[in-house]
């Protein structure tokens, strides 16, 4: 398959257009940072380490701006604008316009991905650490491999559904357990672990460690994100095989 | 050059035959038209673009660059008209700005204007001017001009004569035989039967002469009325209450409302008969009741088309020729 930049950049420009006109998408990933806000304003600041139970404000704000951001923005945005596409029978049409399917997801995953590390980089400030207090590369790193991983997830509720309703119906149950990991995690000791599976789990860890001294690399972490990463794109290469994109 | 070559398709969809027998040629530049339904019509043009291929048969295709449209096929709403070119012209290899070609597409007045606030009409000249860009050999689409304005028709077939002149070869599918007869010069029509047919169109000028020399003597015959046999029993109609007479591979059909009727006998004949009743052959194969007509519009310099009252969806063709002919009977 011939893959063309010219035709690429003319997508993610498209892409990038059609997104930020969509306000019902645009919207999660400015609320991700209003809602840090309001909580940020709500909790008070504690740092406590009862019974090896730790708690620090600032980490649960980053971490839930994080999975708001990445989990509910990232899976928003990459599903709906192809269910929209689907309904509107625009797909069809770019797809028998000599744009094959490489073409089309990488040009539409760029724009997602470049609003998605914007809003993580936002977030720093927001939930109250500062720059130099963080180990720039290695955030980086994580949220991207995170944020991809949810673009690929919702590509593949974007190809298995056939309209923006059935989109938001699929997504639903994988953005409730994405989105409750930070909450749950605290609460219940076994949820915890099964929650270090899950790459919201990596990113609650992420913040975690970046508010008690520095994130350190584990193992566990890193073989997660790689792990979903290479399911998801086992998987969405299957649906896409399977179903196509212009039906 | 034969673009592609249809022999003895056959096609099922979900084991179920919805193409059979179709033999077709679609030469370079030719332009056909072919009367199918939607459904007909959505397979017949995947085959021909190459994205499935038929139960039975062969299909020759002598190039790739196939591009089709079909009805449900829908625009960037968010985009401006503009923007929604530009953006095309970047996918394709279309080496010229969109700009210069506004005019044959007029869209000038709409150009920053974004689609969703378009007419129809407009959007179905978005969707040209797209297929323009991609600049394709061989463009299939389907029904455009339903539910257009009367401009919108006549600016269509200004954007598809600008298409024409680019060397693209169009060929258009319907419901209706009427908009078959404004976009293409050879129609056929689409039985699941028996395959595709011919409709007699071509040859116009040949039967005129066979009724100037028909005697004119007339009778007193005040009564008269129009017979149709249907199995068992004979249905009569006054002639004010047809619509008008189609011939569909010789047979004279009877039209009342929706519905036709065949009758035994053959044009020229009911012509001969109706003329007295104020019925015009407007076309070889239509004979019109002049009561009836509604408007007479000029879609371009050599088209007439005659609007029924009451039914403006069908419109009936009229030959410049007998332009004159009518113009002396009722007068205008």
């Amino acid at each position: 398959m011939k893959v063309s930049l010219k035709k690429i950049n003319a997508i993610f420009q498209l892409k990038l257009q059609l997104l930020l006109g969509n306000m019902s998408v645009i919207l999660t990933p400015v609320f991700a940072i209003g809602f840090v806000l309001i909580m940020k304003n709500l909790i008070p600041e504690v740092n406590v380490e009862e019974e090896g139970v730790t708690f620090l404000t600032g980490a649960f704000l980053l971490g839930f701006g994080l999975i708001f951001n990445i989990g509910i923005g990232g899976v928003s945005m990459s599903s709906h604008p192809i269910a929209e596409e689907k309904e509107k029978n625009t797909l069809r049409v770019l797809m028998t316009s000599s744009v094959n399917g490489v073409e089309y997801f990488i040009g539409s995953m760029l724009p997602t991905l470049i609003i998605l590390m914007l809003v993580n980089v936002l977030l720093i400030p927001v939930s109250g650490i500062a720059f130099g207090d963080i180990q720039m590369p290695t955030y980086l790193l994580i949220t991207a491999a995170a944020s991809i991983i949810s673009i690929l997830i919702g590509y593949i509720i974007g190809i298995v559904s056939k309209n923006q309703t059935q989109a938001g119906l699929v997504g639903m149950p994988i953005l409730l357990v994405l989105t409750s990991a930070p909450l749950f995690r605290i609460y219940n000791e076994m949820i915890a672990d099964v929650l270090n599976y899950t790459y919201a789990g990596v990113l609650t860890n992420l913040s975690q460690g970046l508010f008690s001294g520095g994130y350190e690399w584990s193992l566990l972490d890193s073989s997660v994100l790689i792990g979903w990463f290479v399911v998801c794109l086992g998987l969405f290469v299957y649906v896409y095989k399977r179903n196509g994109l212009d039906r | 050059m034969n673009l592609v070559t249809l022999e003895n398709v056959m096609k099922q969809k979900n084991n179920r035959t919805v193409l059979k027998g179709i033999d077709l040629m679609i030469e370079e530049y030719s332009q056909i038209g072919i009367k199918m339904s939607r459904e007909e019509s959505e397979l017949f043009f995947e085959l021909l673009s190459g994205k499935i291929t038929p139960s039975s048969g062969h299909i020759y295709r002598e190039t790739n660059s196939v591009l089709a449209d079909i009805r449900e096929d829908g625009l960037y709403e968010n985009l401006t008209v503009q923007g929604y070119l530009n953006f095309f012209k970047k996918i394709s290899d279309f080496e010229s700005s969109p700009e210069g070609y506004i005019a044959a597409f007029s869209l000038s007045d709409v150009w920053q204007t974004k689609i969703k606030r378009l007419t129809i009409d407009q959007m179905r000249r978005v969707s040209m001017f797209r297929m323009f860009l991609m600049s394709p050999k061989l463009l299939l689409i389907e029904s455009p001009l339903t539910n257009l304005t009367d401009e919108g028709i006549e600016l269509y077939l200004k954007g598809v004569e600008h298409l024409r002149n680019a060397k693209i070869t169009i060929l258009f599918t319907s419901h209706y035989i009427e908009e078959l007869l404004l976009l293409s010069k050879e129609v056929y029509r689409y039985y699941p039967q028996t395959g595709l047919q011919k409709t007699d169109l071509a040859i116009e000028a040949e039967p005129d002469d066979e009724i100037k020399d028909e005697p004119k003597e007339i009778k007193p015959s005040i009564v008269y009325k129009v017979s149709s046999k249907l199995e068992d029993k004979t249905i009569f109609f006054s002639p004010d209450e047809i619509d008008f007479i189609e011939s569909i591979n010789s047979v004279s059909n009877i039209r009342i409302g929706e519905e036709y009727f065949p009758s035994d006998l053959t044009m020229n004949e009911l012509e001969g008969k109706l003329g007295k009743f104020g019925f015009f052959r407007c076309h070889r194969s239509y004979l019109i009741n002049l009561q009836r007509v509604s408007e007479l519009v000029s879609y371009s310099k050599n088209s007439y088309t005659l609007i029924l009252k009451g039914n403006p969806k069908v419109k009936l063709p009229l030959s410049r020729s007998r332009l004159e002919e009518m113009k002396e009977l009722i007068g205008f």
